[in-house]
Parts: structure tokens; sequence; C-alpha cells
């Protein structure tokens, strides 16, 4: 009898504490929702998203604010799971002060996310580069792919490796990860289409450590130069071995090879490596160096993609709310329609396409552990 | 005095109460608390799939979320690619898991206690590895997307609160069935086996036959868990289907207690609390969701219900003395 | 391509093997295999980072002093997760381990950051021997592993201490009657299997790198490798671990690199059908 007691006691408790998260009203500032992991396997990510969005929302309040009024970043956990993204994303859009939300920091929760999206009827933005979250938002009405697609960039470098390292024959290692093994197509289609041929194409599972076997397989192959789709802990794993059996032929990689923590972590090995990427710490834009100046001085980091990436969703949503007028959900989506041409800090956006937003990139070469531009793609 | 089984009229109230409480939940509660609530349902057919295991059976598997993948790429594969619909998509995933289970449980069950825990370990690994690169099944590591929502002659479950009762409609069943099992031949077989092995096969069980039943069951319920989260979600990942969640399932279980299918109650909405009810906690949220967990196993290592058990038994036997005092 | 792949089939085998001897330690001991191990390898690889970046220790001192504060570790999980939930079934144990297991990740992550760490390496670069390359640090990583199962030995067949782990691991209320101390050899043991997990963490993670998710992957493929080796048999971890390490490189290199993880568990499963009592036998009886 009493195990029923107590287990209605405990519902009770259930219904209590969750319903008492959706009644609180905010004073007069204007939210904007977050959803990143702050716990799980990619919970970097999401301490590089709240220490941007932390430096964000003081830089614009200082600025005066939106229409007058201050801006607040309201950060949920999404925990490293499309489940628990949907659940992040739900929470955020219920509270009917957010105005618009910035989507999780991977392509597939995205998409997991993009049905509520659609039916919570809220502007969300979403953070991934996948093909298939380009036609998502393109196929909806509410999210933005405010981001250069994989396609555009992998395509580029392909065509630099072909064209200006002459290049013929490539061996492309990836993760099976969603993200890696769609660049890995991708690059693979950008050979193909430069007239190239692709040897050998081997992957390993995610959280794979030792790539011995992988690396032996390319040693043989021995192709004109190595393609690698990784993600950044596995991009300084595998350049650390693929140095140390002797592969010194050019590699091409993914944006993890340009990215500072890898960097920090392969030391020297990483050395010569191309890759391509949307940032880059020490980038040209203005904007952009202004603020990773700023991220440097106020968290002794190098700022990565991930805080660049938030400083301008933040800025491009404030834009689309100034230029509303007003706090309504749907004025702001189609403010952000009207938008084909804003500046940020890591490239221009049109928000008009909704797919593919972000123009341009640069392919770059690690030269004494810092990337330097190579070459600028502009689209 | 007799000892009869009869319905307690508390209990009772207590359980009708609780299911009109949440049936009545999407009436006045957000979309969120109402999404929350959904997949905490769809958890717990997978927890209750673990109770026909692990609390009915004794037997311990870390294939569960394996399971659930299976039940939902199948719907998800009969809703995209036939034109079956969704009484069908439902139908293939319980039937189609409930037979993959079954034929793995054929093979390992010859396996005893720890070593079958330990090939459902290398179970899920190698579910999640054909989720994750087999693209004619699962759409690679891309996923499958676009999954039409539930519905059946002509009605469409297209917002959050009519997905919600078809879940809490198939919760309800699920859990009749459940309990009709308990009290059958079938699930006291399931009991002989769990609290001896080879006394129940000297006494005439085939224990392998129906050790693979039991697992046959519990793919059924994860089949239709995976159903169900196929139409709610709309998007499938490899990242759902994870040997991590399956451990939560059987923390789930274990704090509310393997005794009863309240018990995979009590812990799926105990679990679901600490993960959600301490969000505004942000980067503590996870910490203490661990230390919530060795807590809750420490002061009740019998789970919830269990410790709650034992605290009517000695009420009631201290109500007895003191009735028997006053006669 | 065949010495090279056997070359670090045996480096990485040998690393889950001594993960995998630190579970066995436990389960010997208590019957119960701990979920955790996985997380004592990375906590003790931030450790190490913090002895040797933080405090700029040389690195062997720092492997040491991380090592010893593994041991308390260790008690400490014993302490919590094991020792106040003895009386109770093993499955409530299992959980506790995995409530300890979140802990662990989580604590690490807010006391270390979620980026990724690096430290120094025993000895930098590598060698070439008969064409296959090998790091220095897989080689320190083999010499360590050697000494550390030499010390194991040495400890548990010719010291009172060892006599004592060993009189628990067969019969705790029997000891108990002879006058053990049940809690402190059980203590020990937990302090030895952490301490040995931990040192590897430190060796893993100038190579692997450290992250509060390292032990992840490492964990299940020690459970593995028990399952091969055969439960309790502590060579039998180690072969077990070999065995891993080289279908993991051979299977990758001959049959498919994307079902490399996957081909580790089909030969698990393999194992359990055809060899269920692994290669060793146990040397402690089972237990009713």
């Amino acid at each position: 009898m009493k195990r029923r007691i107590l287990s209605c006691m405990l519902a009770v408790t259930l219904l209590a504490a969750l319903l008492s998260g959706c009644g609180q009203k905010g004073g007069g500032a204007i939210k904007i929702g977050l959803t990143v992991p702050l716990s799980g396997d990619r919970a970097a990510e999401g301490s590089y998203a709240s220490n941007a969005a932390k430096l964000v929302e003081e830089e614009i309040n200082a600025a005066g604010g939106v229409l007058g009024r201050e801006i607040k970043i309201e950060i949920q956990d999404s925990t490293g799971t499309d489940v628990g993204a949907t659940n992040a994303y739900l929470k955020l859009a219920a509270d009917k002060d957010i105005v618009a939300i910035i989507g999780p920091d991977n392509s597939n929760d995205n998409i997991a996310i993009a049905s509520s999206a659609e039916s919570s009827k809220i502007l969300t933005t979403g953070q991934g580069s996948s093909p298939a979250l380009q036609s998502t938002c393109e196929q909806g009405e509410w999210v933005f792919q405010l981001r250069a697609c994989d396609s555009t960039l992998c395509a580029a470098l392909m065509d630099y490796a072909c064209n200006e390292t002459g290049a013929k024959t490539f061996t492309i290692i990836h993760d099976t990860e969603t993200a890696s093994s769609d660049q890995a197509r991708l690059f693979q289609e950008g050979i193909e289409a430069q007239g190239g041929t692709v040897e050998n194409v081997l992957s390993y599972t995610s959280g794979t450590k030792d790539f011995t076997a992988q690396l032996t397989q390319a040693i043989q192959t021995n192709s004109d130069a190595i393609v690698m789709a990784c993600l950044y802990t596995e991009a300084a794993i595998i350049i650390q071995q693929a140095r140390d059996m002797g592969i010194d032929r050019p590699i091409f990689g993914s944006n993890a090879f340009g990215d500072p923590i890898a960097i920090d972590l392969a030391g020297d090995a990483i050395n010569d490596v191309y890759s391509v990427t949307a940032w880059v710490p020490n980038t040209p834009n203005e904007l952009g160096a202004a603020f990773s100046a700023k991220y440097t001085e106020a968290y002794d980091e190098a700022c990565a993609k991930a805080a660049a990436q938030i400083r301008d969703h933040v800025y491009v949503i404030c834009a689309a709310v100034e230029a509303a007028g007003s706090t309504d959900r749907t004025a702001v989506r189609d403010a952000m329609l009207t938008l084909t041409s804003y500046q940020g800090a890591i490239t221009t956006y049109d928000c008009s396409t909704r797919g593919n937003c972000g123009k341009g990139g640069l392919i770059v070469q690690v030269k004494d552990q810092v990337p330097t531009i190579v070459k600028e793609i502009t689209t | 005095m007799l000892q009869k089984k009869r319905i307690h009229p508390l209990p009772a109230a207590g359980a009708a109460v609780f299911a009109l409480a949440l049936a009545a939940a999407p009436g006045f509660a957000s979309v969120y608390t109402v999404h929350v609530l959904s997949v905490a349902m769809i958890s717990y057919l997978c927890v209750l799939s673990v109770y026909v295991l692990l609390g009915l059976c004794g037997q311990n598997s870390f294939a569960q979320a394996g399971l659930w993948g299976v039940g939902a790429y199948l719907a998800g594969n009969v809703l995209l690619k036939t034109p079956g619909g969704s009484a069908a998509a439902f139908l293939a995933a319980v039937g189609g898991t409930a037979l993959v289970a079954f034929l793995l449980g054929f093979a390992f069950f010859r396996l005893r206690q720890y070593y079958f825990t330990f090939a459902s370990i290398g179970l899920m690994t190698i579910l999640n590895g054909i989720f994750m690169n087999w693209e004619a099944f699962s759409g690679g590591a891309v996923g499958m997307k676009g999954i039409p929502a539930f519905s059946l002659f002509g009605w469409t479950a297209s917002t959050e609160q009519s997905k919600f009762y078809v879940i809490f409609a198939v919760c309800l069943a699920a859990t009749a069935l459940i309990l009709l099992l308990f009290r059958s031949a079938l699930g006291r077989s399931f009991m002989a086996i769990r609290d001896n092995e080879m006394t129940a096969d000297s006494m005439g069980i085939n224990s392998l036959l129906t050790k693979s039943i039991a697992f046959a069951i519990s793919g059924a319920l994860c089949g239709a868990a995976g159903a169900l989260y196929a139409s709610l979600s709309g998007y499938l990942s490899y990242q759902s289907f994870t040997y991590n969640q399956s451990t939560i399932y059987l923390i789930m279980i274990m704090i509310g207690g393997t005794m009863s299918p309240v018990g995979a109650i009590i812990g799926t909405c105990v679990i679901t609390l600490l993960q959600e009810g301490f969000r505004s906690l942000q980067d503590y949220m996870q910490l203490i969701y661990g230390l919530g967990v060795i807590i809750l196993m420490i002061f009740q290592p019998e789970g919830i219900l269990g410790g709650g058990r034992a605290l009517y038994e000695r009420l009631a036997k201290r109500r007895e003395k003191t009735e028997a005092g006053s006669v | 391509m065949v010495i090279q792949l056997l070359v670090s089939g045996i480096a990485v085998g040998i690393v889950y093997g001594l993960i995998a001897m630190g579970m066995v330690l436990i389960f010997r001991t208590v019957g119960i295999m701990n979920f955790a191990q996985g997380d004592f390898l990375m906590f003790g690889g931030y450790f190490a980072y913090t002895f040797n970046q933080v405090l700029g220790l040389p690195i062997v001192p720092a492997l040491i002093l991380a090592s010893l504060c593994m041991g308390a570790i260790g008690i400490l999980f014993m302490r919590t997760s094991y020792w106040a939930l003895r009386g109770a079934q093993a499955k409530a144990i299992i959980v506790s381990a995995m409530g300890a297991s979140i802990v662990l990740k989580e604590g690490a992550r807010l006391l270390w950051g979620s980026i990724p760490l690096s430290l120094d390496k025993v000895k930098e670069g590598s060698v070439t021997i008969a064409g296959a390359t090998i790091q220095w640090q897989y080689a320190a990583i083999i010499a360590i592993a050697f000494l550390l199962m030499l010390l194991v030995y040495v400890l548990l067949e010719k010291t009172f201490i060892g006599y004592i782990m060993q009189a628990t691991a067969q019969d705790q209320y029997m000891s108990s009657l002879s006058g053990i101390p049940v809690v402190v050899s059980i203590g020990m043991t937990f302090a030895l299997s952490a301490a040995i997990t931990g040192i590897c963490g430190g060796l893993l993670a100038p190579i692997f790198f450290l992250s509060n998710t390292m032990g992840a992957t490492a964990g299940p493929k020690a459970f593995a490798a028990i399952v091969i080796g055969g439960f309790g048999s502590v060579p039998g971890a180690i072969i077990g671990g070999l065995i891993v390490g080289l279908v993991e490189q051979f299977g990758g290199a001959y049959i498919s690199s994307t079902y490399q993880l996957v081909l580790i568990y089909v030969v698990l499963i393999i194992f359990l059908m055809f060899r269920p009592k692994g290669l060793f036998q146990e040397k402690i009886q089972e237990k009713a």
C-alpha cells in the first residue's frame, strides 16, 4: 500500500518539478535560447559555446542592447544525444520570451530538432554543416543552416589538391561518425570531379585510438596524397601516428585539422597538413580578429570555431530582431529571410536560402603550428 | 486466517489516480513537458523489457537499447519504403524485434549469468556498429529522417499531445499484458529459472527455450518502444541506440525495484526527474544524477519499491501486534 | 606490414591486458565486475597531468604520485560503491559502480575541463626494427607492464599481504573468522587495482590524449579481454588483452576497417560460444 502511495507521491513530484520549470516569466530582456552539449562526449564544444555566449551577451548589452532592451542568452544542455537535444530545445521553445534558438553543435542533432522547430514555430539557427541538414533547412520554414555547407568547402579543397599540388591519386581515411563520413563522401566526389582517382577508402569507428591498421594499408596503397576526415582528438592522434610511421606525402584534412585543439595536441606532427575550414583564430576578418583577441584575453585559450560561430549566430539573430522591429517570432523569422549580406566574424551570411547561409571559407596549411591561409574560397 | 490474494483498494486507487494524472497532463502542461513524458513512457517500455528479463527471469542484458534500435529502424523502413502504413510498421517492429531477440536468445542463452551479460554487451556494440554503417537498413551515420507520424484510419497523431496518447495507450496495454504474464504458467516458469535454473530444469522446464521466450517478449516490448520513438521523433540516428542507453535502463529498473512493473514506473520517473528536473544546475546536472544513483543504491539496494515494501511490512506487523493486544 | 601490425597489436593489447588485470584483481576478491574501471584509467591520466603539467614534475615521479592518488581513489570507491552495499545483490553493486562512473567522468570534467589534454612521454620519438615502427612510449608501456605484472605476482604470491588478499578472495567469512581484517584486505585490492589502471592512464595520455570519456572505449575492450582470457585469471587477462589487440589490428587491416570494433565482439561471442570458460581456468573456485 505504502509503495503505491510512494509512487503517487513521486509522480506528483515529477509533474510539479517539470511544471515549475515552465511558468517563470523574464523581465524586460530579449531572450535567445542556446542548446549545446555541456556534458557527454562533445562537452568541449559546449564549453566554448557558453564562454562565447557570455562574452557576446556583455558586448551587445554594453553597446545598448537590441531595440533598446538588454539581451539574455539562456543555455540548455543537449547532452550530446538527439533525445537530449530535443528535450533541451523544447524546454527553451516553451519559454514565450525566447525569440530564437541556436541549435546544437552537430548536424544529426539539428535534424532531430527540425520537426520540433517547425511545430513550435520559432526561428532556429543550426550549427551543423552537412548537406543533409541543408536539405532539411530548405524543405522547412523555420530552421536556418547559418554556416557554409561542407559540400562547398570539401569540393574547394579537392580542387586545390588536384590543381595546385598536382596530386592525382588519393587514399581517404575517415571516421564513420556522421560529419566525417559525409565529408569523406564529398571529398571523393570532389576528387572525381577534378579527374583524380580515389584508390582506397578506409574508415574507423569513433573512439578508435590506434590507427596502425588503417595507416599501414594507406602506405601500401601508395597514393600521391592522403585525405583524412576526423574529429579533432582523432585528428591529432592519427597525424602523430602517421608521422611516426614515416608518412610524408601531402595530407589533406577536414576542418578538425586546422582546429586549435588538434594543433595543440599534435604538436609538430601536424605541420604541412592542408585543411579546409570556415574559421581560424588568426583570421584576416576584422570582426573575427577583434573577437578572437577578446576571447583569448578573457579565457586564456585560443578562440575555436565553436566560439566564433556562437558569436555570429547571436549577432545575426539580433540583426533579425532589429530588422523586424519586434520580438514576434514570425516577424523575426521573416526579417531573417531579408538578411542577404550580413557581415559576421567568420564570414558573410545570406539567410534568404535557409540552407548553406555562410559564404566562402579558407584553405589553410599548418606552418609552425599556426594555420596559415593559402587560399580564400569565395562563392 | 486464510491468506488470499485480493486487490487492495488503496493501491488500486493510487494506480488509477497516477494513470489519470498522467492522462490529464497534456491538457495543461507545456509541449516540453508532454514531450519529456512521451520519451519517459518509451523508456518505460524498455525498462519493462528489462523487468521481464531481469526481474522475472533473472537474466541481465545490456542489449536492450540495441533491440530498441532494431524496432525503430524496422518501423522506419516499413513507413518510408513500403505503403504499409503505421499499423503494419508497428506490427513489423514488434514481431520483427521479437523474432530477432528469440533467435539471438536461442544462441546466447546457452551461456549462463555473467557470460550471457558479456555476450549481450558484445551484441550491443555489434548492433550499434550495424546501425552506424549499414546504409541500406539504417541510412548509415546520417540516419533516417522524415519518418511520418503515427496514423490509423485516416487520423494522424500530428501534435505532441496526440502522440502522447498513442504512446500512453500502448504503455497501458503493455503493462496489462505483463501483469497477465506475471500470473501465467509461463511467468511462473520464468521465476523458477530466476530462483534456481538447475532446479527448474529438473522440474521439466526447458530453460533454454523459456529464457529465449523471455528474451523475445522483452524484444517485443523494445520493438514497440522503437516504433513509437520513430514516429515521435521522426528522425533516427545511431547515437540514440548505445550501450550507455542500455545502462540507463538497468539503472532505472534497479532504482525502482525489480519485483514489479511498478518498480519500472518508479525508476523511470525518478531518473527522468533527476535528468530533466535539475536542468537549472547546468554543468552540475550530470554529476548530481550520478551521485543520486549511488545514494539511492546505498539506501535502497532493493530499489525504492523494495524499500517501500519492507517499510509496509514492518508497519503491518506492528499493526497486527497492536490489534492482537487490543482483543 | 605484418610485422608492423604484430608490433602495434602487442603494444595496444598489453594496454588492454593491464586494464583487464585491474578488473580481474577486483573480480577475484569480491566477485563483481567493476564497471568503473575505465574511469580509473581516465582519472589516473588526469592526476598524472596535474603532477606533470601543472606542478611541473618529471613524468616518472608524476606517474608514481598519480598511482598513489589512484590508490586513495580506489579505497574511496570501495567504501562508497562496494562496502556500503556488500550485503546486497550483485546487480545493485554494478549499478552503484555505474553511478560512480558517471560521478568520476563528470567530476573530471568539472575539475580539468572538457578540452582534451596531453602530457609528457617517458621518451619521445620512435624506433624502427625490421621495417616496423614503434613509438618509444609503447616500448615503455610494454616494459612497465611487465614490471607491474611481476610486482603483482610477487605481492600476491610471496608476501603476507598477498596471502591475506588471496584468502579474502577465496572465502570472506572464513578469513574474517581467522582474524583477517576483511575490510582492509578488500581495500588493499581496490587500491592496487586502481593504482595499476591509473599508471596505465598516465602512460596512455600522451599518445591517446586525455578526455573525460577516455575510459569509455578502453573499458569494454578490457571486458572482452577478461572473457577471452577466462574470468579471474591474471595471466589470462593479459593474454586476452593481447588477443583483442591483435584481432583489432589484423582484422582492421585484412577484413574490414569499418567493422574493426565489431570484429572484436564477434571474436568475443565466438569465444563465449565455444570456450565459455576462457583460455585459463579460474584459480579461485566459482562462487555459488
